[in-house]
């Protein structure tokens, strides 16, 4: 274990070979790096966060059932509001005559407003989407909603969250039609630009583009070199945690990546599985959101290091262990599995908390512990004792294998399976973009 | 629950939720009392026999003179007191209630006659599994090493619901035996709370001054206080509760001084027809759409000292469970405050004059409206007052 001297003296020594950047709401430094991955510090107007970061999401105001006070004893840096929902219920004009959303749930620090387009997936159904924006016939009242580029950030600049996202054109991952991603691809680009100029507070608020280009490595690279064009302060890589197979999945992360700029940060939306972001965060992607960890918590499921842990499974009744004796927080420290097998299979929402609060716990310690990893250069056999914990009989899935292969993690005596992929093929034919 | 300190001293459980699933067996593997299976090793535990917020008594099935029939969450189950008290002796609570056989407010005579004499012979059996326990625990501290020996309180359960003579009968037998203090069960159970006072009096008639006396199931401060001035000393916190599940707010005075800021209150929702009176606010109402207020004016609970009523009326609009957390800790708060108001005009020797200051604030309230009265209302479950 280096001292914090001896530490704070390489960061000092390599400061100057280390990507960073700054921007008029964000500035972006990254403390070490090993292979693709780095961890660093996001300095945003409302908190100082450090990656990789997961973000809980609290769609409409509130990470279900958490107090703030508990989300900041939780580590939490950053956390995300739902514009689409909050836009809704209260409504924009109340949030801001609150004082912003900051203000009107009492958190102190990092926020991140998407820009309610995901909605546009996953309600497919309701929405319609042409060059002006999306129609949405709203769950609550039937009424037709129009979201437009200028709508979205008009909400997104009354919530006043450090963090806007762009409205995108997004596709539907189990799509199939080409031409109907490049349009979105050319789309998203359009209403970026329509983004940016409706942004009211440019230098309060940050807003990030989202890279497009399903699963098309020219597409990916196309919306890459059009958003990068734009110097926005972060980048999302998004599209993705739509349904697609898992193989699609991290090459679009690899690829998109090692595209965007390394000195800004690079946000997949959407992930959650702790797999996921260790793999994500190997490739050298920074920020991650996702509702799974609340979710799942609500279902009775806590997460560990080996996996999931359903504790409204029988099994567990008379299992006097706290869920991971490891784990430090208020749940595993004050509460048997057991008791908690019994208050979840009563559905008792407010018991649901108790594993919702494990699992944000455990999220944040997971990307503490990848950072602390990376920073001590010792990433890969964290990476490869993780894996052994998850796959105690070697069947790693190729996937991962082959993405922590790209990331130049070799799983040699922990998986089963080689790498069999041909990324590097792949990609080759597509120029890659000089860092700025 | 640590919010709650230092007003809060006590949790209140309910035994016959650890009959099974948690079985007693399942909390002796787990080798350490009810307070550390909870999570809430330093707060005194109170195991009541029934929970005033359920109505696990009232099913098709009867209990008979072995048993009572209660309804838990894995189903309907006979407890005996044998099965009641392996529950009592596994959990090792500070005090608890002995096996009652519970009945509504409105049963016939011959039921209540019959529940009186099933309790004071459960009483006996539980008394007599209680010693039994004792004793083994005795031996087993013997053999190993010396810890303070767990030594749950035994409060009889005095019944007799609607009948004055019936609640004197079982206070008496009860008042024989040698127990540590006293439930008057069968409360807030549809009995009219005007005829309570008598029911309770009656009662504590044939009680010893010396044993705490606890009544579970009272729903508003009016009962509370006139139970208080009656001689009762331990409550249950339903009331909050019920406040809670309805998206209210407790806000009535604790003290004289308080009234001022409770009249702007009533002042505000005096023409709104927002189903608020100036003992609790309706967070659901409109009214708080933008009202960046905490939710009583000088509350120094969590919920009012780092939130706003836009807030809290924003999360039960989007049915948010952070609604009930924070509303929750507020009316608990609240109601535990009363307790201490309570407690200091007691301390002041001016119980009386605070019983009456109260009364007369909410003596227009006392009344239901004459066309609800007509329809059947005050007669089912007292909490429908609220």
């Amino acid at each position: 274990m280096l001292s914090k001297a001896c530490r704070r003296g390489i960061v000092t020594m390599a400061s100057a070979e280390l990507p960073s950047s700054s921007s008029p709401a964000l500035q972006f430094q990254v403390l070490a790096q090993q292979g693709r991955a780095r961890t660093a510090t996001m300095k945003l107007p409302h908190y100082t966060a450090e990656t990789p970061m997961f973000m809980p999401v609290g769609t409409q105001g509130t990470v279900k059932g958490l107090t703030s006070e508990q989300m900041q004893e939780l580590d939490c840096h950053v956390i995300l509001g739902n514009t689409y929902h909050l836009g809704n219920r209260p409504g924009p004009e109340l949030v801001a005559a609150m004082g912003g959303l900051h203000s009107f749930i009492n958190w102190p620090r990092g926020m991140l407003t998407d820009s309610g387009g995901f909605q546009m997936v996953s309600l497919l159904h309701l929405a319609d989407i042409t060059e002006e924006g999306v129609t949405f016939q709203s769950p609550v009242d039937g009424s037709r909603m129009l979201l437009t580029p200028e709508e979205s950030i008009g909400i997104q600049n009354d919530l006043g969250a450090d963090i806007m996202m762009q409205l995108d054109d997004v596709v539907p991952a189990t799509n199939t039609d080409l031409a109907r991603f490049e349009e979105a691809t050319h789309r998203t680009t359009r209403w970026l630009d329509r983004c940016i100029a409706a942004n009211k507070r440019p230098h309060e608020q940050n807003l990030f583009p989202i890279v497009q280009g399903g699963f098309d490595v020219s597409l990916r690279q196309l919306s890459m070199q059009q958003l990068i064009a734009r110097n926005a302060p972060g980048y999302a890589i998004g599209g993705l945690a739509g349904g697609e197979t898992k193989d699609m999945f991290w090459r679009v992360v690899a690829q998109c990546a090692a595209g965007l700029p390394p000195g800004k940060p690079r946000y997949v939306m959407g992930i959650g599985y702790p797999l996921d972001i260790l793999v994500c965060s190997a490739l050298g992607a920074d920020m991650y959101d996702s509702v799974y960890p609340t979710r799942t918590a609500r279902f009775g499921v806590a997460l560990v290091d080996t996996g999931v842990m359903k504790l409204k499974n029988a099994a567990f009744a008379k299992d006097m262990r706290p869920i991971d004796e490891s784990c430090s927080c208020m749940t595993c420290r004050q509460y048997t599995r057991s008791y908690l097998h019994h208050v979840v299979t009563r559905g008792i929402s407010s018991a649901s908390i108790l594993v919702t609060y494990h699992n944000v716990a455990y999220m944040q310690g997971l990307t503490r512990r990848i950072r602390q990893a990376i920073k001590e250069q010792r990433l890969p056999d964290f990476t490869r004792a993780f894996l052994t914990g998850m796959f105690p009989a070697g069947n790693v899935p190729q996937w991962v294998v082959d993405a922590l292969d790209v990331a130049g993690i070799s799983l040699e005596g922990v998986a089963k399976l080689k790498p069999a992929h041909s990324f590097y093929e792949e990609v080759q034919a597509v120029q890659r973009i000089p860092a700025v | 629950m640590d919010k709650l300190r230092p007003d809060a001293q006590m949790v209140q459980i309910n035994a016959m939720q650890f009959i099974h699933l948690p079985s007693p067996d399942i909390i002796k593997s787990f080798g350490r009392s009810v307070h550390h299976y909870l999570g809430i090793p330093s707060w005194p535990v109170f195991a009541s026999n029934r929970d005033p917020t359920m109505a696990e008594y009232f099913s098709a099935k009867s209990s008979n003179n072995t048993a009572v029939y209660a309804t838990l969450y894995t189903g309907g189950t006979q407890v005996t007191p044998e099965r009641y008290m392996q529950a009592i002796a596994a959990l090792q609570p500070d005090m608890y209630v002995a096996l009652a056989d519970e009945v509504p407010g409105d049963a016939r005579p011959k039921r209540v006659g019959q529940s009186v004499d099933r309790t004071i012979k459960w009483l006996d059996e539980c008394l007599q599994h209680h010693q039994a326990t004792q004793q083994q625990l005795l031996q087993q501290q013997q053999d190993e090493a010396a810890a303070p020996l767990p030594d749950p309180q035994l409060f009889a359960a005095v019944m007799g619901a609607g009948s004055e003579q019936e609640r004197q009968r079982s206070a008496k037998a009860a008042a024989e035996r040698d127990v540590a203090g006293f439930a008057l069960c069968g409360f807030g159970m549809g009995e009219p709370a005007a005829a309570r006072p008598a029911l309770i009096a009656a009662a504590l008639q044939h009680l010893p001054a010396d044993k705490p006396r606890v009544v579970v199931g009272l729903a508003t401060p009016e009962e509370v206080l006139e139970a208080v001035a009656q001689g009762i000393d331990l409550f249950d916190c339903s009331y909050p509760t019920h406040a809670t599940a309805q998206g209210y707010a407790l806000c009535f005075p604790l003290q004289p001084q308080q009234e001022q800021q409770q009249q702007q209150q009533q002042q505000e929702c005096a023409d709104a027809d927002c189903g608020a009176d100036d003992s609790k606010l309706n967070l659901w109402s409109l009214q708080y759409r933008t009202d960046k207020g905490p939710l009583v004016q000088g509350c120094s609970c969590f919920a009012c000292r780092n939130h706003s009523r836009a807030y809290l009326h924003h999360l039960l609009h989007t049915h948010e469970m952070l609604a009930s957390v924070l509303l929750e800790l507020h009316n608990t708060h609240w109601w535990l405050g009363f307790f201490g108001a309570i407690q200091e005009a007691i301390q002041a020797g001016q119980l009386q004059q605070y019983i009456a200051w109260f009364k007369q604030r909410r003596q227009g309230l006392q009344q239901l409206p004459e066309g609800l009265i007509q329809a059947g209302a005050g007669k089912g479950q007292s909490w429908h007052k609220l």
